[in-house]
This record gives C-alpha cells, sequence and structure tokens, in this order.
C-alpha cells in the first residue's frame, strides 16, 4: 500500500462580500493537486451559503471548488447551513448518494484502500445520540471495516477555541470514535483553523485518543478566538488555508497550508499501535 | 416543512428565557436605531414565543426552526459576552439553554430527513 493524500476545508462558498477566501481556497487545492494527482477533497459542510440552496451551489460553489476537477474528487459532511433547505435536500442533490448520501441516510463510510484508512463521514446536524439510527449504524460500520485507522469528518467540532465554542451533541460521537482508536476528526463550523492533541472524550490527555482538526477556514469571513481550551495545540484565526494530510498504513501527516502557500502547522504521528495489525 | 415536535420542559424553558433575552435586546437596538436588527431579533422571539404557547407538542416549519438556530447564535454571543465579563454562571445557564434550543433543531432535521 502507498499513500493517500487528503485536501479538507470547510465553510467556504456564498456571495463574495463574505466569503472572500473561498476562490483563493479552491485555486490552493488546484496547486496541491498538481502534485498530488491522487488526491481527494473533503468538504466539511456549510459549502454553500447562506441556506444551502441548489441555486447558491450553483451561483457560489459551482464556479471554485465546483469546478469538475475538484467536485469529482470531493466527498463532503453536511453543515447546519445546508439544513437551511428541507432535510438539506439541495446539498444531497449536489454532491449525489455515493458523496454524500441521502436525506434520510446521511451519513456514510469509504475504504481509502490506498493507504489501507477507513473514511467515515457523520451528520451532525440531526440526532446522534445512543439510541438514533446514526449512532447504531456507525457501530456496525467501524466493527465490519476493512482497514484499521480510521479518518472521521463532521461539521460540528466536540470541542473549540473559536465562534461556536465546544458543542455536546457530537460526545456521543467522540466516545465510539475514542473506543474504535479512531485517529483523526475533521470538524468545520468554526471559523478558524485549530489542531488538539490526542485526547479522551472527557479531555484527558490520551495518546490512543483522536486528533482533532477544526478547519473552517474554506472563505467564510474568518472569526476569532473566543477562549482557550484544553488541549489546544495549535490555533489561526488570520488565515484561509485548506489541511492536507498524507495518510499512509502506519502513520499520518498533517500541514495547515495558508491560501499563498505557506505551511503555517506541521506534524507527523504514527498510528495508535495497535491498529497497524487490525488489517482485514 | 412543517413537523410536529414533542418538546420537553427543559426545551419549553429554554425557549421563554430565551425569547425574555432576545427582546430585551431587541429593545435595547431599537433605542440605538438599528431598527433591522431590533426586529430580526424580536422576529426570532416571537418564534420561540409561540413554541412555549403550543405546550408539550408544537408544530415548527422551516422557517421557524431557522429561527429558533438564530437564536441560539444569538445566545452564543450573550455568552460570550457574560464569559468575558467574569459573569460565569450566567455565562453556564445561556450555555445550556443553547444547547436545548440546538437539540430542538437536531430533531427537526431529523424528522425532516425521515420524510424525505
Amino acid at each position: 500500500m502507498a499513500e493517500q493524500v487528503v485536501l479538507a476545508v470547510g465553510d467556504m462558498c456564498g456571495p463574495p462580500r463574505k466569503n472572500p477566501g473561498a476562490e483563493a481556497t479552491a485555486a490552493l487545492a488546484r496547486r496541491l493537486l498538481k502534485d498530488h494527482p491522487d488526491a481527494i477533497i473533503l468538504a466539511l459542510g456549510d459549502n454553500a451559503y447562506n441556506s444551502g440552496e441548489y441555486v447558491e451551489y450553483q451561483d457560489h460553489y459551482a464556479p471554485s471548488w465546483g469546478q469538475p476537477d475538484l467536485l469529482g474528487r470531493t466527498w463532503s459532511c453536511p453543515g447546519n447551513h445546508d439544513y437551511r433547505t428541507a432535510a438539506a435536500a439541495p446539498y444531497f442533490q449536489y454532491f449525489g448518494e455515493q458523496r454524500a448520501g441521502t436525506p434520510s441516510r446521511s451519513y456514510y463510510s469509504v475504504p481509502l484502500a490506498s493507504a489501507g484508512w477507513h473514511l467515515v463521514s457523520l451528520n451532525s446536524e440531526i440526532e446522534q445520540d445512543a439510541h438514533s439510527p446514526q449512532l447504531r449504524w456507525l457501530r456496525d460500520d467501524l466493527a465490519a471495516r476493512r482497514f484499521g485507522p480510521i479518518l472521521a469528518i463532521w461539521h460540528r467540532p466536540r470541542w473549540g477555541s473559536g465562534a461556536h465554542r465546544d458543542s455536546k451533541k457530537p460526545r456521543w460521537f467522540l466516545n465510539e470514535m475514542y473506543a474504535a482508536r479512531a485517529e483523526v476528526i475533521l470538524n468545520g463550523h468554526a471559523h478558524h483553523y485549530e489542531r488538539f492533541a490526542p485526547q479522551r472524550p472527557d479531555q484527558i490527555p490520551d495518546p490512543q485518543g483522536p486528533r482533532q482538526f477544526i478547519v473552517g477556514t474554506g472563505g467564510r469571513k474568518l472569526q476569532g478566538r473566543t477562549k482557550d481550551t484544553p488541549n489546544s495545540e495549535y490555533a489561526r484565526f488570520d488565515q484561509y488555508g485548506l489541511l492536507k494530510l498524507t495518510l499512509r498504513p502506519d502513520a499520518y501527516r498533517w500541514e495547515f497550508i495558508s491560501v499563498d502557500s505557506r505551511v503555517l502547522d506541521t506534524g507527523e504521528q504514527p498510528i495508535h499501535e495497535h491498529q497497524s495489525l487490525t488489517h482485514r | 416543512m412543517n413537523i410536529n415536535l414533542s418538546l420537553t420542559d427543559d426545551e419549553r424553558h429554554a425557549c421563554r428565557r430565551a425569547a425574555l433575552l432576545l427582546k430585551a435586546l431587541a429593545g435595547g437596538l431599537r433605542e440605538a436605531g438599528t431598527r433591522h436588527e431590533a426586529d430580526t431579533c424580536a422576529g426570532y422571539a416571537a418564534t420561540l414565543d409561540g413554541i412555549v404557547a403550543s405546550g408539550e407538542c408544537c408544530d415548527v416549519t422551516s422557517d421557524g426552526k431557522v429561527d429558533v438556530e438564530q437564536a441560539a447564535f444569538v445566545l452564543e454571543g450573550i455568552r460570550d459576552g457574560l464569559d468575558n465579563a467574569d459573569l460565569d454562571e450566567g455565562a453556564d445557564f445561556v450555555q445550556r439553554d443553547i444547547e436545548r434550543l440546538n437539540d430542538i433543531v437536531f430533531r427537526y432535521n431529523s424528522a425532516a430527513g425521515a420524510m424525505s
């Protein structure tokens, strides 16, 4: 197995006055694809403001992030603004069932076979507690996965130092991710970049826990810090950019790259020990 | 899309308190001369009052659901302001109400998806 490059960002497109960074982040993705033609893109929700209407996807998303060279390699999770339409139907119509799910089944998983990772996309905008259909599906999906290392995406972060701060609801996702020894969680919603140390769901630092990133830097007006959050290792509130992950069977590397191509945050971490044995 | 939701006591109390805060904010904004924002906040409050008045079961429209979410966003600002002023207990109480409002939004979204 080789490696899989992932470009991830959320909160991108909309009216230029309120989404001044969208064109630049799409251009950055296109530049990175020249060096990584097999990279995939993860859109972390709130992709087309203000309401996720189909016309907003056509008018604002299509000219930049929705161009065929980017859209054809994009998987997504829905955001709260996508749900300002009935059941986020235009969002699901735009990305299609394979890349987004459906209004009635808005979560899915994809094996990233080239690197031996498991990608799971969840919906933080609907019910997600212990008895919800989504959580039951998640448990079954993680138990049946082909590859050990897990990369999970959903829109609304459990922890955050910027706008919106913490959200209690995704704790259910986090519990499952910790139990499955997931590696990486990617969120948007807050318009800044932030990286956390691996931690337990109750914020106790733990190298066996997942590492959470917030990458809400896709183009919507950036937002500032509102508090200090335990285990936050790095945060930027002043730069549009995207997160480049390089997934390998034994490790992952992260780089937060600003729209002027500067690498502002980078590091590498081996995957959790026991997971290198779980490839089935 | 109209969805009939069952609300818990906590959710209805959260709606009632959020409406009170929004009406006070709307009054202040009106005095300050920002009429559009004042009217918008008053509109969110009216939606929340309507939900409270419906009792345990209420019909929520798609616009009403967006009003609840917007109300939660405004409350986030109030929470952050209380926190900045070291009024911690108030910030914690407002945070709990934000979570209850979000519960209503999530339940509406789930029901809307199931009906699609």
